[in-house]
């Protein structure tokens, strides 16, 4: 099979502005396009922060208000004042509140005092509230009031987070340009998985690829196709980072992911295109197909390591956003970023040794 | 409309070329069990009009097929221009067309972006696009969606578009089917003039007076065999019943044996006595032929 330029580039000409303009092919840009842009507007870069409502006697005493400004930096603590220890524990069996304060009259001049006032502290028996951060803090604020030194300057890191555990993930990149990449991802895969494939099936199934193969070959027309596709992948990955106001750490990892994935997405598209009878045969089952190639995009950060999560590691739109997230972040977020490349590189070859396996046995 | 210079049926039984253009040689193509083609030969001269006759499923599009390169023979071979159909493939390629019976025109692209399409894919100049659409009646639909072009606009775009690496060998597939009959005539008329700039033919349809007007020879296939090979007036001879009709002074109708002497006596009779308004011959039409041949008609 030989390549002709000219007929690759007159094929690709064609293809690049005829294509958009079918309907199918337009939605499979848009809708994802549409999706990033308002994952853009809906979430900010801040992390959001845990909330959790402590409700306390209300004495005059200004632990609570000391405790609030001690956590405001990881915790969104609401305070709830209560007339007595009764409404507190009414208030935390309600599962109205997280946490209770039970706090003598006189607390803080007793305190000043060096008289070891009790202090209670009530817990809900529930999920996720932060006790040991909670209960850890009480101390540091009561230390802080009697004007006792720390005795340590304390830093928290995570140091070699577990493969995309979700508070890393979110804390490092945050929600807007996590959900962002993972809507790349999926421009990515309709493009790939459905624009293209939609391109390629109209042309068998209006005849005009047997016009074309009069003089191109296959391969000619294949390479085309999926030159439109990479493409309008660049035009739509660049546009959304320009509208987005993104730009990659680390432009190296993140661009060669996402041209990786292109490419292999792309494969399993023009093979895809191949199999069905019509571009609308195809456009109908190409929900189904895609759903679980760009699924993983979004919960590849997520999801905990079980049987489900390697099945998903396998899949290429994974191991794409993980080499977009780290070359977004400029940082190790997903580790062993070689593995990414490599289970991409093997998907490449499979992809485009059965195209060509297939255009080979064509002409028979 | 389609502009050619009206050609007589006289000029086009100009005897083709010698030079051989389509040799094939005991050509044939098996899918499983089934004999699509099953080992058919014959030559067809630069210049020449070839038709090629037969039912739906007899072959002929396989044939069609592998003379095009896009499939395989399983057995024989077959030269185009004296260049093999299998190896010598990419090199025939630019010397032939094809005017496909599905209209597979890009219906979203005006009819000047289809030819130019096909310009940049033959290394043609865009000067030829020009000359097309006007050859072909289209320049001022040029600018328009193919998709709003009437069935005999698309199939003068088609062939606009078969003429675009100006073909030594072009096949017609089914070229005047939906064409008014207007247009049929025009199209008929083209393919004279394309035979007279020694353009070789390569004709299918169903239309056995096409074939018939056009042709200096016919094929029959039937089955994946080549049962019939003939000038159309050979074949008609052959086939036919060689009497003639005679309309008589007082309306009536004689027929007559050629062969036979008393017949011929009793022509010269009303020859004589200044009877005879008409004698038609009664040789037969193709669709007699084919019918005697393959046992129905197309």
């Amino acid at each position: 099979m030989n390549l002709n330029w000219r007929n690759i580039n007159a094929i690709y000409r064609k293809d690049l502005f005829d294509a958009i303009k079918d309907a199918r092919v337009l939605l499979a840009l848009i809708v994802p396009f549409g999706i990033a842009i308002f994952y853009n507007v809906m979430f900010d870069d801040e992390e959001p922060m845990q909330e959790s409502t402590v409700v306390y006697t209300e004495v005059g005493s200004t632990l609570p208000e000391r405790l609030q400004e001690a956590l405001s930096d990881t915790i969104d603590l609401v305070l709830e004042p209560a007339d007595s220890e009764d409404e507190v524990r009414q208030v935390l069996e309600d599962e109205d509140a997280d946490m209770g304060l039970i706090i003598p009259e006189g607390f803080d001049e007793d305190l000043m005092d060096e008289q070891t006032p009790a202090l209670g502290l009530l817990f809900r028996d529930g999920d996720g509230v932060p006790i040991n951060t909670l209960s850890g803090s009480v101390d540091l604020v009561v230390r802080q009031m009697v004007g006792t030194p720390e005795p340590v300057a304390l830093s928290v890191e995570m140091v070699a987070p577990p493969d995309g555990t979700g508070p890393s993930l979110f804390t490092d990149l945050g929600i807007r340009v996590y959900f962002v990449l993972a809507s790349m991802m999926m421009l990515i895969g309709t493009i790939g998985i459905l624009a293209v494939p939609i391109i390629l099936a109209e042309e068998a199934e209006k005849k005009t690829l047997e016009a074309l193969t009069l003089i191109a070959s296959y391969l000619d027309v294949v390479i085309a196709k999926a030159l439109v596709g990479l493409t309008y992948l660049g035009v739509g990955i660049g546009l959304l980072l320009a509208l987005t106001q993104m730009w990659p750490a680390d432009p190296l990892i993140f661009f060669s992911g996402v041209l990786m994935l292109g490419v292999a997405l792309v494969g399993f598209g023009l093979l895809l295109g191949g199999l069905f009878k019509s571009a609308n045969q195809l456009n109908n089952w190409g929900g189904l197909i895609l759903l679980p190639v760009i699924a993983p995009a979004f919960i590849v950060g997520v999801w905990e390591p079980d049987v489900f999560g390697y099945v998903i590691e396998a899949i290429p739109v994974a191991q794409g956003m993980k080499l977009a997230v780290n070359g977004m972040s400029g940082e190790a977020i997903f580790a062993n970023i070689w593995i990414s490349y490599a289970i991409l590189a093997v998907w490449i070859v499979i992809a485009y040794a059965a195209l060509v396996f297939r255009l080979s046995r064509i002409r028979n | 409309m389609i502009q050619t210079s009206p050609v007589e049926s006289e000029q086009r039984s100009t005897t083709p070329d010698s030079e051989v253009m389509i040799d094939v040689r005991n050509l044939s193509k098996r899918f499983g069990d089934i004999k699509a083609v099953d080992n058919i030969s014959f030559t067809v001269h630069r210049g020449e009009i070839f038709s090629f006759l037969g039912h739906n499923g007899a072959g002929k599009t396989t044939t069609i097929r592998m003379l095009t390169g896009r499939s395989r023979p399983t057995s024989g071979s077959a030269t185009i221009a004296g260049m093999d159909i299998v190896t010598q493939r990419d090199d025939i390629l630019p010397i032939i067309n094809v005017v496909p019976e599905d209209q597979n025109l890009y219906e979203r692209l005006t009819g000047r972006a289809n030819l130019e399409l096909f310009a940049d894919l033959y290394g043609a100049p865009r000067q030829r696009v020009d000359e097309l659409l006007e050859r072909v009646g289209l320049e001022e639909a040029s600018k328009r969606a193919t998709k709003t072009y009437s069935s005999g606009m698309k199939q003068r775009l088609l062939i606009a578009r078969a003429l675009i690496n100006k073909p030594e060998l072009l096949f017609l597939d089914e070229p005047t089917r939906g064409l008014d009959p207007a247009s049929s005539k025009e199209l008929r008329d083209m393919i004279n003039e394309l035979s007279q700039q020694n353009t070789t033919v390569f004709l299918t349809t169903h239309l056995m007076e096409e074939a018939d007007d056009l042709s200096h020879t016919v094929a029959f296939i039937s089955a994946g065999k080549l049962v019939a090979i003939d000038s159309p007036r050979e074949l008609k001879l052959r086939h036919g019943e060689r009497s003639a009709a005679v309309l008589l002074e007082d309306r009536s109708e004689q027929v007559i044996d050629l062969h036979d002497a008393a017949d011929a006596r009793r022509l010269q009779e009303w020859m004589e006595a200044g009877q005879v308004l008409a004698i038609h011959s009664r040789e037969g039409t193709l669709e007699d032929v084919f019918i005697e041949i393959a046992g129905r008609s197309l």
